[in-house]
């Protein structure tokens, strides 16, 4: 391996939360059925047609050709993996027969895409381990690099993901930027446990995800010649690209006749017969440099005990969250399966971002009408499923036996 | 400028929310520099100002004979009353009841006839008519002066009811198309005017209304019940929904004991809400306050936690601007125009009412809800001022005169 070698990472994410029904306040005590299981198994289905099928087709077909010369990875969160196990099977099969491969590199995260990370390390680690799990069963892997929910990092959280055997964390090179320190390198800081650090190349991995179909954008029409001299013009120190995106960016957020498939079709190809940049997964890449030294932390967010203005843009969301992370105790030693699975469930980031204007105006797989109707909704199951922990509790502390 | 209006409600005189809206909007034109003279069928106390004066048009002189002119004038316009029954009047004065009472009509007509010899008698640089009932008031003080004339659509004979009144939908046409321009209170009121009176397009101006925002004294009220209290507040008719509101509060009471719902106001349909709150078994948590004049409305929205506005159809609707200024957290109806405004207050289909039982008991329960609803709304309404309205007008009068 040349010393001017480029690893390049690839990362598709890919999540679908559990999208609540319509739950009435006289729900409450009544239905424990808290899903609209007919929306999300439409929205997979739908998403699946547009964007994951041809993407991991494309993909598959690139491996086939190229062999090891492909090397990408894949953040599948475990709702979005239940969803396919309960909706839409043939999708998951096909995520199988990426993985069967051996040139994709599974993720670890929070099962839920849960914000835990900021207030619990108990739930969190729960979170992390479901996750593992899941992974494990499906794909035969254990996820060694880590994406956490809104690139929470703190010194506490990196000592959990280390002690979850984590060797890696990806985070956003903002704080890189902000000190001015080369965004193109493997980083560790000596504060916490030996684990590394990639960045997320912003820029390059918004250009794709964001820009690539915003016809009023000054780098419009986004070719695969015009990315890859992008890349070919990183000085010689620039070693390490870390884009990550949306599955949906494939398809969904541009579609089909943006001709988003072919930009990804020919990248991939460009990059495999290229000589000195080489296609890496997050581990491979890791491998390839010693990591550097840095005084400043990875990434802006210090963490804190109350999840505030960092994460949550309003009262609503920092409420409902609040709410949410109060029942952690309550949930103590309960032993019922599926109180344990919708209370991974309620804590998708999704829920809360439906509780901000930004949620209700950028997102179209949002359900409702206004942040309040998120909220509203969102309140009553969390009131209904706090209902049903009380009652578990309740059985549990009077079947004891009195001696 | 000097300003002549036509409305059938100023105070003292009010029986629902145009006087406010009249008296509103008159205090920002003053503020921004107006002369008004404000007509209004009968009132016994005749203001006056230095930039304001309040008619009373029972008190205006008509003349004995009427020339040739305004006869051929008065016949065209108001055909519906015969000529003698004003050439030959005994009386040298029309007293009007002002109020909305079977002959109604005839004195919308009266109102016009009084209207053209005000126009001659004051002097005045634009006319400026509110609703309907002051249209042919408009037409002819135009016809007489020759002066621009605007109509101010508070309303609309499809707000006011299911089966449209011929007369009404033709005098309102007649204004629409006499006036130079026409002013709508939302733009779901300028839709209508445009559509179904086939108004041109570019002369539908939508201005909204304001609210004053001037603390009241605090009335001496101390809330004697520990309930939460959810209020509807205004005519109960059935542009207003009051039926929804009700549906809702059973909704609500199935779940929630410590709430009491109180439907403020009166109107044709307040004896059949009556029943339907009784029937449904509500009494002891449902009540009826009739008619609030003046102060009671302010102690009525002191007392409420909740404020609901399930109209069906609403051109502006005012109350809910002052229910927020009385930091109430408010409900209203996707279908009133006064949503338009308010980006941040919880909103629901009419029809709804499993909708509205939820949003009432989201508030009831999760109280950030009631604050950041409180919060955002109260930034909202910080532009809604009559001196904003009246800036609005303002550029329309120009636009004209």
């Amino acid at each position: 391996m040349k010393t001017t070698t480029k690893h390049i990472s690839f990362l598709f994410e890919v999540h679908q939360p559990f999208r609540l029904k319509k739950y009435h306040f006289f729900d409450i005590g009544n239905d424990n059925n808290y899903y609209d299981h007919e929306n999300n198994a439409r929205l997979l289905l739908s998403i699946a047609e547009e964007s994951y099928l041809p993407t991991v087709q494309i993909l598959m077909d690139l491996i086939n050709t190229y062999g090891n010369s492909i090397k990408i990875s894949f953040a599948i969160s475990g709702t979005a993996l239940d969803q396919m196990q309960r909706y839409a099977p043939h999708v998951l099969e096909s995520f199988q027969r990426l993985a069967a491969t051996g040139n994709v590199e599974f993720i670890g995260q929070t099962n839920s895409r849960s914000l835990f990370s900021a207030t619990s390390m108990n739930s969190f680690s729960m979170e992390v381990g479901l996750h593992k799990k899941a992974i494990e069963k499906h794909f035969r892997q254990i996820p060694s690099t880590f994406l956490n929910t809104g690139f929470i990092l703190s010194e506490q959280l990196c000592n959990t993901i280390f002690e979850l055997g984590f060797k890696a964390i990806i985070t956003t090179d903002e704080a890189a930027v902000v000190h001015g320190k080369n965004q193109y390198a493997i980083y560790k800081n000596n504060s916490v446990k030996p684990l590394k650090f990639l960045l997320r190349n912003s820029s390059l991995s918004n250009d794709i995800s964001f820009r690539f179909s915003q016809k009023d954008w000054s780098e419009w029409p986004l070719t695969a010649d015009k990315y890859i001299s992008w890349l070919k013009g990183l000085q010689p120190k620039e070693k390490i690209v870390t884009i990550t995106m949306d599955c949906t960016s494939f398809g969904s957020t541009h579609k089909s006749n943006t001709g988003i498939f072919s930009f990804l079709k020919f990248l991939m190809h460009y990059l495999a017969e290229d000589k000195e940049m080489i296609l890496s997964t997050p581990q491979e890449a890791l491998e390839s440099h010693q990591p550097r030294s840095q005084s400043f932390f990875p990434n802006s967010y210090k963490g804190s005990k109350s999840v505030g203005n960092e994460v949550f843009e309003n009262e609503l969301q920092m409420e409902a969250f609040k709410s949410l992370y109060h029942l952690e105790n309550k949930l103590g030693k309960l032993n019922n399966q599926q109180l344990h699975k919708d209370w991974s469930y309620l804590q998708s980031a999704d829920h809360f971002y439906y509780m901000s204007d930004n949620g209700f105006f950028d997102n179209y797989f949002n359900p409702y009408n206004s942040p309040y109707d998120a909220f509203l909704n969102y309140m009553n199951v969390l009131t209904d499923f706090s209902l049903r922990l009380e009652n578990a509790n309740k059985a549990v502390a009077t079947s004891i036996p009195l001696l | 400028m000097k300003v002549l209006m036509f409305g059938w409600e100023y105070p003292p005189e009010i029986s629902g929310g145009l006087a406010t809206a009249c008296h509103g909007l008159v205090q920002g034109l003053i503020n921004v520099g107006y002369d008004v003279k404000f007509v209004i069928p009968n009132t016994t106390k005749e203001l006056k100002t230095p930039q304001f004066q309040l008619i009373s048009a029972s008190h205006i002189k008509l003349p004995k004979k009427w020339s040739a002119k305004y006869v051929t004038l008065l016949n065209q316009a108001i055909y519906q009353i015969r000529p003698n029954s004003f050439q030959n009047m005994k009386m040298d004065t029309y007293t009007f009841s002002g109020t909305y009472q079977e002959n109604l009509l005839e004195e919308v007509y009266w109102l016009a006839v009084v209207a053209s010899q005000i126009a001659l008698e004051v002097e005045f640089d634009i006319i400026h008519a509110h609703d309907w009932l002051t249209y042919l008031a408009g037409i002819l003080a135009k016809e007489v002066s020759g002066k621009p004339m605007v109509v101010h659509v508070h309303a609309t004979e499809f707000d006011r009811s299911k089966n449209i009144n011929k007369q009404v939908f033709q005098i309102e046409q007649l204004g629409m198309q006499a006036a130079d321009k026409v002013m709508t209170v939302s733009n779901l009121t300028r839709k209508t005017v445009i559509h179904n009176y086939h108004i041109p397009s570019q002369k539908v101006i939508t201005v909204y209304n304001g609210v004053i925002q001037k603390e009241q004294p605090s009335p001496l009220y101390k809330k004697l019940l520990k309930d939460k209290i959810v209020t509807f507040l205004g005519r109960i008719t059935y542009q207003k929904g009051p039926e929804y509101f009700i549906e809702a509060a059973e909704k609500v009471l199935k779940k929630n004991k410590n709430v009491r719902f109180v439907m403020a106001g009166s109107g044709d349909l307040m004896n059949e809400m009556i029943l339907k709150a009784a029937s449904k078994g509500l009494a002891t948590k449902f009540h009826f306050t009739g008619f609030l004049k003046g102060n009671a409305v302010q102690r009525m929205l002191k007392m409420t936690d909740i404020f609901v506005m399930p109209s069906v159809s609403e051109p502006f609707g005012i109350t809910p601007l002052e229910a927020i200024y009385n930091h109430v957290p408010v409900i209203i109806s996707k279908q009133s125009g006064v949503s338009e405004v308010l980006p941040h207050v919880l909103k629901v289909d009419y029809w709804d009412t499993d909708n509205l039982a939820d949003v009432i008991h989201g508030l009831l329960n999760y109280k950030i809800l009631g604050e950041m609803v409180k919060g955002s709304s109260s930034r909202d309404l910080k532009t809604l001022t009559w001196e904003h309205t009246a800036i609005g007008v303002s550029h329309i009068y120009k636009s004209i005169a």
